[in-house]
């Protein structure tokens, strides 16, 4: 039972939903599994919750080479990495960031947008994204526009998106055949949220090696640390370069302390772990 | 406002309020009360209940989204007085002490072996993670879903 009372509408197209998102204090859902903790916290209190998932263009899904993968926002997490394999084949590291948010049960309601647009630093699914250039294409009463994922966010719980608006689907692009990680520490392996999150993508491992790495909860939102990825570019990943990349993105996240780690330790894991995942993936030199 | 789902294979029709969940409608509307409240916010997974063919917990539905849907909970596994070969399995391997967290680690499980019949610990343990325990230690709890698993036919 949540405390306050509310009206609940499910409109069947875009249109209907958008003007229903005008009103004052219209909210919209998707899994609901942020949106209605909040509401049982009275932390949000909707005049009207208006539900996406009657609208069948928010469905769809398609991927090629050619044009990458394009999810509608009411896509599930678990729907998107059991019932699509190109997810888990052609973006490793999204699969495996979409397979740690919250338990099973948890997937089955919560999607990629709703994650997005919780805006949470800790975001399992954004820094994934953020290491596969994704964006988001928005709509509203006043049209549509793209956003970058690396543009999205504007501070905890904050976003670009305004009142009325909302994501329509997600875009990434292939870029070529990579290899990824998302590594996820946390106080227990259940259902928490990371202390820290690494995503680590890198593009073509074999040729031109392109790495990228976006981390959670070491900024007030999801962060990709371009500058450790142009200091890596082009070099040999001997232990001593991938030691100086491990440094840079050390220097240039800026955590806090809070009830799931201290400043300090989220600053160390997020140099020990951009060593620990190219070294799981086999991509550092041997010797020194 | 009214909405119809099916629960156990029944359809149901019942007056609900937007600011309900499914877990309020479930346990006081239609007195299905297997499904628990424990955290009432998707964390302990003791009001777990399969939801047109996947676990989810059902203190995270508002009443509402639930129309249409096709629900499981734990009272309908039973066929007359036979218990359902999970719930004997629970049972032959001690799996629970109070019981408050069983009937959702029963959904949970009837949901992961109707899809991967012999799961391996790991599948087990990924989609059990969802359901807390405070009693058992969890141990006997994936010796119930072993052996669910042998007496609904998956190999060993
Ligand atoms: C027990 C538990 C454990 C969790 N663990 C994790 C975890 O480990 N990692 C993690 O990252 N998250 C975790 N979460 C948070 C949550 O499950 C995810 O963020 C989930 O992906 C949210 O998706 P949703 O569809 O349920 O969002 P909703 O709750 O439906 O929506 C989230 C927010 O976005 C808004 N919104 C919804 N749809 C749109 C749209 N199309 N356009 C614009 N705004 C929209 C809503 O109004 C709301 O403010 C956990 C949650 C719970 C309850
Ligand atoms: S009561 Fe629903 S998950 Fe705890
Ligand atoms: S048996 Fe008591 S919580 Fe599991």
């Amino acid at each position: 039972m949540i405390t306050f009372s509310y009206d609940y509408v499910k409109p069947k197209t875009l249109n209907e939903a958008l003007d229903a998102l005008n009103e004052d204090d219209a909210y919209p859902i998707l899994g609901g599994t942020d949106l209605i903790v909040k509401m049982r916290a009275g932390r949000v209190k909707p005049k009207l919750v208006v539900d996406l998932k009657s609208i069948d263009e928010l469905f769809h899904v398609d991927f090629s080479k050619e044009s990458g993968l394009t999810f509608g926002a009411g896509l599930k997490l678990n729907v998107l990495i059991e019932e699509f394999d190109y997810v888990k084949e052609y973006y490793p590291t999204l699969y495996q960031g979409i397979r740690v948010v919250g338990g099973y049960q948890t997937r089955n309601r919560g999607t990629v947008v709703g994650n997005l647009c919780n805006a949470s630093p800790a975001s399992d699914t954004a820094p994934a994204l953020l290491t596969y250039n994704a964006e988001l294409n928005l709509i509203s009463k006043n049209g549509e526009r793209t956003v970058k994922i690396t543009e999205f966010f504007t501070g905890p719980g904050k976003t670009v998106l305004e009142k009325g608006e909302i994501v329509k689907s997600v875009h990434i692009p292939f870029e070529g055949e990579n290899i990824g990680r998302y590594y996820k520490v946390s106080r227990i392996k259940a259902v928490d949220l990371s202390t820290i999150g690494m995503a680590l993508t890198i593009i073509d491992p074999d040729g031109t090696r392109d790495i990228r790495v976006a981390l959670a909860s070491v900024a007030p939102t999801p962060i990709r640390i371009f500058k450790a990825e142009e200091f890596i570019k082009g070099k040999e990943l001997t232990m001593k370069n991938v030691e100086e990349f491990a440094q840079i993105i050390h220097d240039s996240v800026n955590p806090i302390t809070d009830a799931r780690g201290t400043a300090e330790y989220r600053k160390r894991m997020a140099k020990i772990l951009p060593i620990k995942l190219l070294r799981e993936m086999k991509m550092i030199k041997e010797g020194l | 406002m009214k909405i119809t789902f099916t629960v156990n294979n029944e359809n149901v029709e019942v007056d609900v309020k937007p600011n309900e969940t499914l877990l309020d409608v479930l346990r006081e509307k239609l007195y299905l009360t297997g499904a628990k409240e424990g955290c009432g916010n998707g964390e302990c997974g003791a009001c777990t209940v399969i939801y047109n063919g996947r676990p989810v917990n059902s203190c995270l539905v508002l009443a509402p989204e639930a129309e249409g849907a096709v629900i499981e909970t734990v009272e309908g596994l039973t066929k007359g007085n036979n218990l359902h070969p999970i719930q004997e399995a629970f049972l032959e391997t001690n799996a629970f002490q109070c019981g408050y967290c069983t009937p959702g680690f029963i959904m949970s499980t009837k949901a992961m072996l109707e899809k991967v019949p012999n799961p391996t610990k790991e599948v087990i343990v990924e989609r059990l993670a969802g359901n807390l325990c405070r009693c058992t230690g969890y141990t006997v709890i994936l010796d119930a879903v072993k052996l669910a698993a042998q007496k609904m036919g998956g190999a060993e």
